[in-house]
Formats: C-alpha cells, sequence, structure tokens
C-alpha cells in the first residue's frame, strides 16, 4: 500500500519556497509515480496522463510557497493531481468516451512482465477493469483511484475530494457496485465475441 | 453467534450487510465468512468475491512508475511561467499593484501637475508668452506701417535737384518723397500713404536712365528675364491727363496676388517726376520738308512697382494699365535699376503665403509719358 508522508521538514520547506531546485525535488520526486498512477487511472491514457502529472507538479512547484503543512504532502499534492485530472475529464467528456478503446489498449501496455505470473484470466480481469474505470463517472473513478491506486485513507480522501468522510464510504460503496456491473457488462459483451468467433 | 445475527422470536434472522461490510469484506478488512456467514447466499457471497477482485486488479494497475524527465519538466515550465509574469509584473500582488497604478493616472493631471508645481516651468510658459507678444507686435506694427491703398503711391524725386526735405512725405508718417510735384499730381499724391519708406533717395533710380536708352521688348518671357535681372521698364502712355490716378486706378483693379501692383501688394513707389516738359517734333509731311514743331507738352512721371519676375505677372500689369486707357510698352534698360526694395510685413512672411508666391520679386519702373 502506498505511504504517505505525514510532514515535511519547515526548513526543507522554506528552501523550496525560495526556490531552491534541489529542495523542491526532495519533496516533490518522491510523489512523482503515485502522482503519475493517478492521472493514469483516471484518464486511462499514458500520454495524456504524462501531461497531467506535469502540469500537477507544476501547480505544486509554484504552490509550495503557500503550502502551510498542515495537510500531509502526498495528500495535498494528491488533492492538485485529482482536481488537475476532473478538470480535463470535465472538458474531454466526449473524447473520452471515444478513445474507450484506445485507453484499454494502453491500460495494460505493461502486461508483459505480469502475464508470466498472472493467468490469462486475470490479465482479462485487469482489462476489463481498466476499461471499466473509464466508463465510471469521474466521482467514482476519483475515489476508487484515490483509495485503491493512492492508498488513501478514508479521511484522507474526505480532505482531497472537500468532502465529509461519511460520504467517502458511501461513493467509496456505489463506486465498486458500478465497477463490478461494468466489469461485468464488458465480459459478458467479450464472451458474446468469443461465442460468436467460436466455429460452429 | 456472530456480530451480524440476531434473535427474534427465537429464530436467528441475519442482519442487512451495510456499506461498511461490503467495503470491509472487499477491502479485505473483515472475513467474507464471518460477514456473509452461513446464510448460503451464494449471489452475494460470489458479487462480493468479484468486488474483491476488482479492487485487486484495479490496485495492481497503479504500479507504473513516472516517466523519466517528468521532474526537470515540469521545473523548467514553472520557471518559464514564473519569469513570464515577472515580466508583466503578476509575479506577485503587489508589485502587480503598483504597476497598474503608475499605468492609470490621468495624463491631464500629471501635465498640469507639471507646469503648476514648478516655477522653472512658469518662467518657459512666461518666456514664451513674451516672445509670442513681441513677435505678433512686431508683426502688427509692420503692417500698420505697410497699410494703406495703393492710390497713396506718389512719385519720388531724385536726381541732383532733389534735396533731403523732399524725401518726407506731407501725406504722412510713411515718408514718400515728393519733389517737384505737378499740381495734378497732388491730390493723389497726398493721400495717406501705405506703400513704403524709401530708404535712401540716392539709391533710386536715375530718370534719365530710365528714360534714356531703352529698347523694345519682344515678347512677356523676354520681360520677364530681363525683370529678373533688373533690366525691364515699363513706358505707359496716356493721352490725357491724371496718370497717376489712372495708375492707381490700375493697381487697384488687379489685386494679383503675383503681380504686386494693387492694395497691399504695392510695395513703392519712386523716381523723380517730371522728368521734363518738352516740345514734340511732328512730322507732318513727307521729306521732311513741312516738319514742324508742335508745342505739345509731354510729361512723364515714373514710379517703381514690385512685381514677380514671370510673364503672367507682367500680362496682368499690361491689361491693368489698358483698360485705364494707357498704351503700354514694355523696354529694357541699359543698365540694371538699383534700388532698394522694401521690406513690407508680406515679405517678412513670405513663407506663409502660397508656394506660387515665393518666387523672387524685382522692382519695375513705370514711366507714365501723358501727351497734352
Amino acid at each position: 500500500m502506498p505511504h504517505d508522508r505525514s510532514t515535511v521538514d519547515r526548513d526543507l520547506l522554506r528552501a523550496a519556497a525560495d526556490g531552491d531546485r534541489r529542495a523542491v525535488a526532495r519533496i516533490l520526486e518522491p510523489e512523482l509515480d503515485r502522482v503519475h498512477a493517478v492521472c493514469h487511472r483516471m484518464v486511462g491514457r499514458g500520454d495524456v496522463a504524462r501531461d497531467l502529472a506535469q502540469d500537477t507538479l507544476v501547480k505544486a512547484i509554484r504552490g509550495l510557497p503557500e503550502f502551510d503543512g498542515r495537510s500531509a504532502i502526498g495528500t495535498w499534492i494528491t488533492r492538485i493531481a485529482m482536481n488537475t485530472c476532473l478538470s480535463w475529464l470535465r472538458s474531454q467528456k466526449r473524447a473520452a468516451r471515444r478513445d474507450e478503446a484506445v485507453v484499454v489498449r494502453e491500460s495494460t501496455g505493461n502486461d508483459g512482465e505480469h502475464t508470466a505470473a498472472w493467468s490469462v484470466q486475470w490479465e482479462e480481469r485487469r482489462r476489463s477493469v481498466a476499461s471499466a474505470m473509464i466508463q465510471l463517472s469521474p466521482e467514482h473513478r476519483a475515489v476508487l483511484v484515490l483509495r485503491d491506486v493512492r492508498g488513501l485513507e478514508y479521511e484522507q480522501i474526505a480532505e482531497v475530494l472537500e468532502v465529509a468522510p461519511g460520504t467517502v464510504k458511501s461513493r467509496l460503496f456505489r463506486a465498486r457496485a458500478a465497477l463490478r456491473d461494468a466489469v461485468e457488462a464488458i465480459e459478458s459483451e467479450s464472451a458474446d465475441r468469443a461465442r460468436e468467433a467460436r466455429p460452429a | 453467534m456472530t456480530g451480524n445475527e440476531h434473535h427474534s422470536n427465537g429464530r436467528r434472522l441475519r442482519k442487512p450487510l451495510s456499506e461498511a461490510d461490503v467495503l470491509a469484506v472487499v477491502e479485505q478488512v473483515a472475513d467474507p465468512s464471518e460477514t456473509i456467514g452461513a446464510s448460503n447466499d451464494a449471489r452475494l457471497a460470489e458479487r462480493l468475491r468479484q468486488m474483491r477482485l476488482d479492487r485487486d486488479a484495479l490496485t495492481s494497475l497503479g504500479d507504473d512508475p513516472a516517466p523519466a524527465g517528468l521532474f526537470a519538466a515540469a521545473w523548467d515550465e514553472a520557471q518559464s511561467l514564473s519569469e513570464r509574469e515577472l515580466l508583466i509584473g503578476l509575479s506577485d500582488g503587489s508589485r502587480a499593484e503598483r504597476f497598474v497604478e503608475s499605468k492609470v493616472l490621468p495624463m491631464r493631471d500629471r501635465l498640469v501637475d507639471r507646469v503648476f508645481d514648478r516655477p522653472v516651468r512658469w518662467l518657459v510658459a512666461a518666456a514664451a508668452t513674451l516672445l509670442l507678444m513681441l513677435g505678433v507686435g512686431a508683426f502688427l506694427l509692420a503692417k500698420s506701417i505697410g497699410s494703406g491703398s495703393v492710390s497713396t503711391v506718389g512719385p519720388l524725386a531724385a536726381g541732383p535737384e532733389v534735396s533731403d526735405s523732399s524725401l518726407v512725405s506731407p501725406n504722412g508718417p510713411a515718408a514718400v518723397a515728393i519733389a517737384d510735384e505737378p499740381e495734378e499730381l497732388s491730390e493723389s499724391a497726398r493721400r495717406p500713404t501705405r506703400s513704403v519708406i524709401v530708404a535712401d533717395a540716392r539709391e533710386r533710380l536715375d530718370s534719365e536712365a530710365v528714360v534714356a536708352e531703352r529698347t523694345a521688348v519682344a515678347s512677356l518671357a523676354d520681360a520677364a528675364e530681363l525683370l529678373a535681372s533688373r533690366r525691364l521698364a515699363v513706358r505707359a502712355v496716356l493721352r490725357g491727363a491724371d496718370g497717376a490716378e489712372r495708375l492707381a486706378a490700375a493697381m487697384a483693379s488687379r489685386p494679383s496676388s503675383d503681380l504686386l501692383l494693387a492694395g497691399d501688394d504695392v510695395r513703392g513707389a519712386l523716381l523723380p517726376s517730371p522728368i521734363q516738359d518738352r516740345p514734340e517734333i511732328v512730322v507732318a509731311g513727307e521729306g521732311g520738308s513741312n516738319a514742324r514743331t508742335v508745342d505739345r507738352r509731354i510729361e512723364r512721371e515714373a514710379w517703381v512697382v514690385q512685381s514677380v519676375a514671370e510673364p503672367t505677372a507682367l500680362a496682368g500689369l499690361r491689361a491693368a494699365l489698358e483698360a485705364e486707357g494707357f498704351e503700354v510698352h514694355f523696354e529694357q534698360l541699359a543698365e540694371p535699376l538699383s534700388v532698394t526694395l522694401t521690406l513690407t510685413p508680406d515679405a517678412m512672411a513670405w513663407w506663409s503665403q502660397p508656394p506660387r508666391r515665393w518666387s523672387a520679386m524685382a522692382p519695375l519702373p513705370v514711366v507714365v509719358e501723358q501727351k497734352h
């Protein structure tokens, strides 16, 4: 489970606020993978994920002087990433649906190393889940990413999404149910295609 | 008994699963067998199992690392943005506020402040005003000296018999000198003058030189060239009296901008008058046997006006004189005319005239011959 650094050294923050690149790097570089993962799971496309991750980091670098340290740096930067992704998703809502096929293919782009260890069924599951994620609403997708990809606690998710913790739980419950329904639909459709392709 | 069981009327009933229970099972916080129990709800159990696998699959998808150079690219972009904002003064609120404040001050207020807050600028403004007033005053003075009508131009005396006192005109402050003025010209010559102050009578034209040794000029173009070299004279022959009045009328009738014969364009008049009265020899018959001397008086007066040395100006002069009954002849002088031109307001403000009036002016003697 990804960890979340709760505190950042005050001197380091001060140096970062003064524009010290090494200080900024020491604060943000441990978050890079997680930021990128969040963006990738939220948008499902590697190229877009990189751009959004970079946007997130730019905002973080420019926002460091205002970071007061009251929240964890990981939560803070995840909120920036999530807001960045949600903004992009809202602006690209139609395009995201149109590119669904591409998303499925890209989302499993690093399958090679897993294929040997996991069964074919498991790989199909991953593909189905990746495709189903794209079909979810941005709110459901966000809470699933924050919980399962980012590994945040309910309170942290509530802080990122700026909602009550109870809302997080109910939204997560509905998101998991929606994901299950979407995966079942995808698997059913895939099975139908396989039957049609099978010679009589 | 598990936490999800309770008894009602002696029967063991299963409490419905809450959202928290489902989440706990899916996230493997709770044991599914305990949560679901032995309710034999296979469908529910399978759904929860699948949701659990979905979560595992989703979690495994989040392992992709960030691409190389991500931080460096982000750092460069952030620096670029900051530099751009610094250039336009928006990097922080206070600087931007000062910048905008300096840009929106009304220019009118600032100019007023500059003029009225600094004594030096007061002095400059006062000096400029004084210079302006002096200039206007000089112009008005020169204008008043040159004001008048063309009819005031009178013949000026020259030659050895002219005394210095003759330079003082009885007609007014302008020193139009009159010498040996004939009676019939006195009225016109005494009108208030507007024309000139002749600088030096000795510089004026010798009337004999003007009258004598003249040759006819063939064309207006040649006349204009001669005028430019001050070697042109006009002989205006009139059978009758009132030569001066008619000359003045001719000037007044043609306020040509380039002829400068009438109105404000008349610069001056000089030359002695009359030249002389002499008998005219009239050839009465062929062979000269019947030649006889007739006692006819010929009065000559010489005047000078300034004119543009162009054929059109001379044509205008001729037309104006002919309209008054003169017979006009352009004649070449043996020697260039030596006369001082008058400095008039128009001459001072030559640049204010249309470009066509920027041509050189030349003095042109007009010798009026009256035959009685």
